[in-house]
């Protein structure tokens, strides 16, 4: 415990020998400091013409008050000299021998200059290269993509998980897709990304043309879940079957008033149009039926069949009187051979009826059943042919239908034993190379953000783009959507040009996020993480890692060229520092003939009673000065060569019709570094010639000859 | 213990100083006692190498003796430190060369002024006192000069007002007419004794130029090291008249006399004897 406690002792006793002495050297600095700038603003006065502008501005006053800080800060308690005079007296001796000063302090200068312009344009060099690379902000984000690990999924949950990790503000997905662009006949494949306006927030894409990214449609949600519960705020998914009857009973309904509706041979309104159904006395029977997709008033529900995941919406089937409307609206009941107007089973879409309440008429009776029951209009007879003949055709129709589909989707049509067709899905029959379309669900936004380079593409000039419109394609990457696999093509849509983005050099634009929902995209094919401060990018990153994602992130890219060009700045400061030797060693050639130059005068300053270490203060004094003075010509130097080189630079760039150049780049911390290299130089170089002059006796610098 | 009288301002005590020169002893003082008072004019002479100087050194503290004390205003130099020694030094005692050593940057009144900068003092203040001392050495006209400009004459006038600026206890001078011609020399013994006689300064010379002795009011004559007679201000008198009335004119050559003083030193071995 005791040696402990000595040991201690003896570490603080070393400690504030340490402090003091680095005090000391501070306090020099300081009083350095001062005694230059007083000096500069008394020399200011006397300038010829500004010097009285200086007088008015009371600078002499400014300077006195200095002189009186100075004082302040190197008062001496020992009744010793002071340091601003033996500052004083460095300046005198220097400017006693001003030429040999002059080329001492200038070699000092070179050297600190070479050191200052080769690592400046090292960092300059870096700093424009990594400008090209990255933006600043982009040190903040990480972009995370699949792994190995097949378990994890950049979906919704992803995110929120993702979220969960500390420093993270804020986690936003993108969807890439290769998209077929078409535009005036020509077909382009260009890359889409389904954006939010957070993502572009984060990317910060020059905008050149247009409006701002908003949102819109972000509330669709698409969920892969078969209960119709509400998903969205605004949108409910319900997952149904095609060519299903809705479940619901057989209803009664009539046509409004001075009402004219279309009929389609099947509930779809590219199949034959039929013509039109009118109101008639006794009403029709009629049933809901899951049909084609058609614009619907009503979006806030979206139907989806369930094997195909494409949108369907609600038909009415029904057997009507057909009626034709010629073109002065009059209209007149289509004949068939015998001169009979034609009824047909029918499809159309639930518009401007009035449907009664069902009571309980029907109940245990099929559809057909009450067709052929003849408790509708017209004769039996009829009604059963037309029952027997029409819902035969129209179910070949659907078998059609069916046939068409399986296609699509890699099913095939297989028959049962009582010889129905039915579409069967098999996983083994899924042909990779053969093209399936999706369709949309519900209405896309259908804007388009494109690069100035996508529009050089299609030979749109920036001014005249927006507004104008061009037919996409999405090319969906396998698993994208779930339950869909194979090659996978959205069906075409329009989109508008409602922005431009200054990026020339890539092929691309950003659409709404919703879009691709809409599409049935629930796995993204990218997050861009932020994080709050670019010193946390690597630990999230990590943790991000570990749950099974892959990240990158320029800040890869830029550590890599940081590591490059530390390297390089390292060996542009080895050339520098060689410069600098040469120098260091011309001052302390300088210093040591200067000592033995004044010997004399050192033993009558000593006689005198001027303390050794007084004596040894006033040559480090002078080789101090000239080391800082050297290093801040240096400094002034190295900046200016390098600002030179960037403005030739500059000027034949500009020449050759590219922007400004500035190669050089001072951090601040190498601005300081190099005034302590260059005082740490004064201080060795004057180290030894100090000692000289400290050590020898008053007498034998007064014989010395 | 030796008792320092008040009056006794600066007291040699059996100072013994060896060199070693070239692995072989040398004594050089051997055994050297003597006071110096109050006011005094001391002028310590003797042959070349006869270790007059390294007493002076000794009493400047500039040369620690090998045994034997300095008591100067009562303190013994020879138990100082060397610092502790420099400040007592800057404080009491002004010191004239042989030659004039200047500090080359700074101009006469700030050499001047140096020996004050060097106590702490402000430089306005260390200026003023230089430019006093300056006047009474009448070369105030000249403060602006640099000193290598001056003659050797004026520079050690200068000089001795460096060693005047301070307000020293004692001046110590270590043969300041050696580089000077008879007149100038003259000028500056005559300003020496001014400073004794009229501001009661205490001046300790090393000379060995006999005709300043009558300006002594104590003389030492130092033969190897050795203190062979102690004169008295009327026995110096004399002898610079004896010199005179011997030599008829008196030059730079007469101003050791060997066989005068070998005379002088065969009496004192007699006596000793």
């Amino acid at each position: 415990m005791k040696l402990e406690n000595l040991k201690n002792k003896i570490n603080i006793k070393i400690l504030k020998k340490a402090l003091i002495f680095v005090w000391s050297y501070i306090i020099f600095l300081a009083v350095l400091f001062v005694y230059v700038l007083r000096g500069l603003l008394r020399r200011s006065t006397k300038i010829k013409w500004l010097g009285k502008f200086f007088l008015l501005i009371k600078i002499d006053l400014l300077a006195n008050k200095l002189g009186d800080f100075m004082y302040w800060l190197d008062r001496n308690e020992d009744g010793g000299v002071t340091r601003s005079y033996l500052i004083e007296l460095a300046f005198r001796n220097m400017k006693a021998k001003k030429n040999r000063a002059i080329v001492t302090i200038g070699g000092v200068a070179v050297g600190v200059g070479a050191i200052v312009f080769l690592v400046s344009v090292g960092y300059g060099l870096e700093k424009l290269v990594i400008g090209r690379v990255a933006k600043l902000d982009e040190l903040k984000m990480a972009d995370v993509s699949l792994g190995q690990v097949s378990a994890a999924k950049l979906n919704n949950d992803s995110i929120e998980k993702i979220k969960a990790i500390n420093n993270i503000n804020d986690v936003v997905p993108v969807v890439s897709m290769v998209s077929k662009v078409k535009f005036n006949n020509s077909i382009l494949d260009v890359m889409s990304f389904g954006v939010t306006e957070k993502y572009i927030q984060a990317v910060n894409p020059i905008f050149v043309e247009g409006e701002k990214f908003k949102d819109k449609d972000l509330d669709f949600v698409y969920s892969n879940k078969k209960d119709n519960s509400v998903l969205g705020d605004s949108q409910e998914l319900i997952w149904v079957n095609k060519n299903e009857t809705i479940n619901e009973s057989i209803f009664d309904f009539n046509v409004n008033e001075e009402e004219k509706i279309s009929v389609w041979e099947e509930c779809n309104v590219n199949s034959e149009f039929l013509g039109y159904v009118l109101r008639s006395e006794g009403g029709y029977v009629g049933q809901f039926v899951w049909g084609e997709s058609y614009l619907m008033e009503d979006t806030k529900k979206v139907f989806l069949d369930e094997t195909t995941k494409m949108e369907v919406s609600k038909w009415i089937k029904t057997k009507v009187p057909l009626w034709s409307v010629n073109s002065d609206g009059l209209s007149t009941p289509r004949l068939d051979s015998n001169g009979q107007q034609i009824w047909k089973v029918v499809c159309f879409k639930p518009e401007n009826i009035l449907i009664t309440k069902n009571d309980g008429r029907y109940d245990g009776l099929s559809f057909e059943e009450i067709l052929s029951n003849g408790q509708v209009l017209g004769e039996a007879t009829e009604s059963a042919d037309l029952v027997t003949t029409n819902v035969a055709t129209s179910s070949a129709l659907l078998t059609n239908e069916a046939t068409g589909s399986a296609e699509l989707f890699g099913g095939e049509v297989v028959k049962d034993d009582s010889g129905n067709e039915w579409v069967q899905f098999t996983n083994t029959v899924d042909d990779p190379n053969k093209l399936k379309e999706i369709s949309f669900l519900g209405n896309v936004v259908g804007e388009a953000y494109v690069s100035t380079g996508m529009l050089k593409l299609l030979g749109i000039s920036n001014k005249d783009s927006l507004g104008k419109s061009f037919l996409v394609s999405y090319i969906v990457s396998d698993g994208s959507i779930e339950g869909i696999t194979g090659r996978l093509q959205s069906m075409e849509v329009e989109y508008k040009i409602k922005g431009v983005i200054d990026d020339e050099t890539s092929n691309y634009y950003y659409y709404q996020l919703a879009d691709a929902r809409r599409l049935g995209i629930s796995t993204y094919s990218q997050f861009k993480v932020l994080v709050n401060s670019k010193d946390n990018l690597s630990d999230v990153r990590k943790q991000i890692e570990g749950m099974g994602f892959k990240t990158s992130s320029t800040a890869d890219t830029v550590a890599q060229i940081e590591s490059l060009f530390k390297t390089l700045r390292f060996i542009l400061a080895a050339l520098g520092t060689i410069a600098l030797a040469v120098a260091s060693l011309g001052m302390f050639n300088t210093m040591t003939v200067s000592l033995l130059e004044r010997t004399r005068e050192v033993g009558v300053m000593k006689s005198m009673g001027m303390l050794s270490s007084e004596v040894s203060e006033l040559f480090l004094a002078e080789s101090m000065i000239m080391g800082v003075g050297g290093g801040v010509l240096g400094l002034i130097f190295g900046f200016g060569l390098g600002k030179i080189l960037a403005l030739i630079l500059s000027s034949i760039s500009m020449f050759k019709g590219q922007g400004m150049i500035d190669i050089t780049y001072i951090p601040w911390f190498f601005t300081f570094f190099i005034l302590l290299v260059s005082f740490l130089v004064g201080m060795v170089t004057g180290w030894y010639p100090s000692k000289r002059a400290k050590q020898v006796s008053a007498l034998n610098a007064l014989r010395y000859e | 213990m030796t008792i320092v009288k008040k009056d006794i301002i600066l007291k040699v005590e059996n100072v013994k100083m060896d060199f070693n020169v070239g692995g072989q002893v040398v004594p050089v003082l051997k055994g050297i006692t003597l006071d110096i008072n109050q006011g005094d004019f001391a002028v310590i002479f003797g042959p070349s190498g006869c270790g007059k100087s390294t007493l002076l050194h000794c009493i400047l503290g500039m040369e620690k003796p090998t045994s034997g004390q300095v008591f100067l205003d009562g303190q013994d130099l020879t138990t100082m430190t060397e610092d502790e020694i420099v400040k007592f030094r800057k404080t009491r005692i002004g010191i004239v060369f042989q030659q004039s050593i200047w500090i080359k940057s700074l101009n006469v009144l700030e050499n001047v002024s140096f020996p004050n900068i060097l106590k702490g003092m402000k430089v306005e203040e260390a200026q003023r006192l230089a430019l006093e001392a300056l006047k009474n050495v009448k070369l105030d006209n000249w403060a602006d000069h640099h000193p290598s400009s001056l003659s050797s004459g004026q520079q050690q006038r200068v000089s001795l007002a460096r060693a005047l600026t301070l307000d020293p206890l004692i001046i110590v001078a270590d043969e300041p007419t050696g580089n000077l011609d008879t007149v100038a020399g003259d000028e500056l013994i005559g300003l020496l004794d001014r400073l004794n006689k009229e501001r009661g300064k205490t001046i300790v010379m090393v000379t060995h130029d006999l005709e300043y002795m009558k300006f002594a009011n104590k003389l030492f004559h130092i033969i190897d090291g050795v203190l062979v007679e102690e004169f008295d201000n009327k026995e110096a008198i004399k002898m610079s008249k004896t010199l005179k009335t011997k030599k008829g004119v008196r030059t730079k050559t007469t101003v050791y006399d060997k066989n005068y003083l070998g005379s002088k030193k065969n009496e004192t071995r007699k006596s000793k004897k």
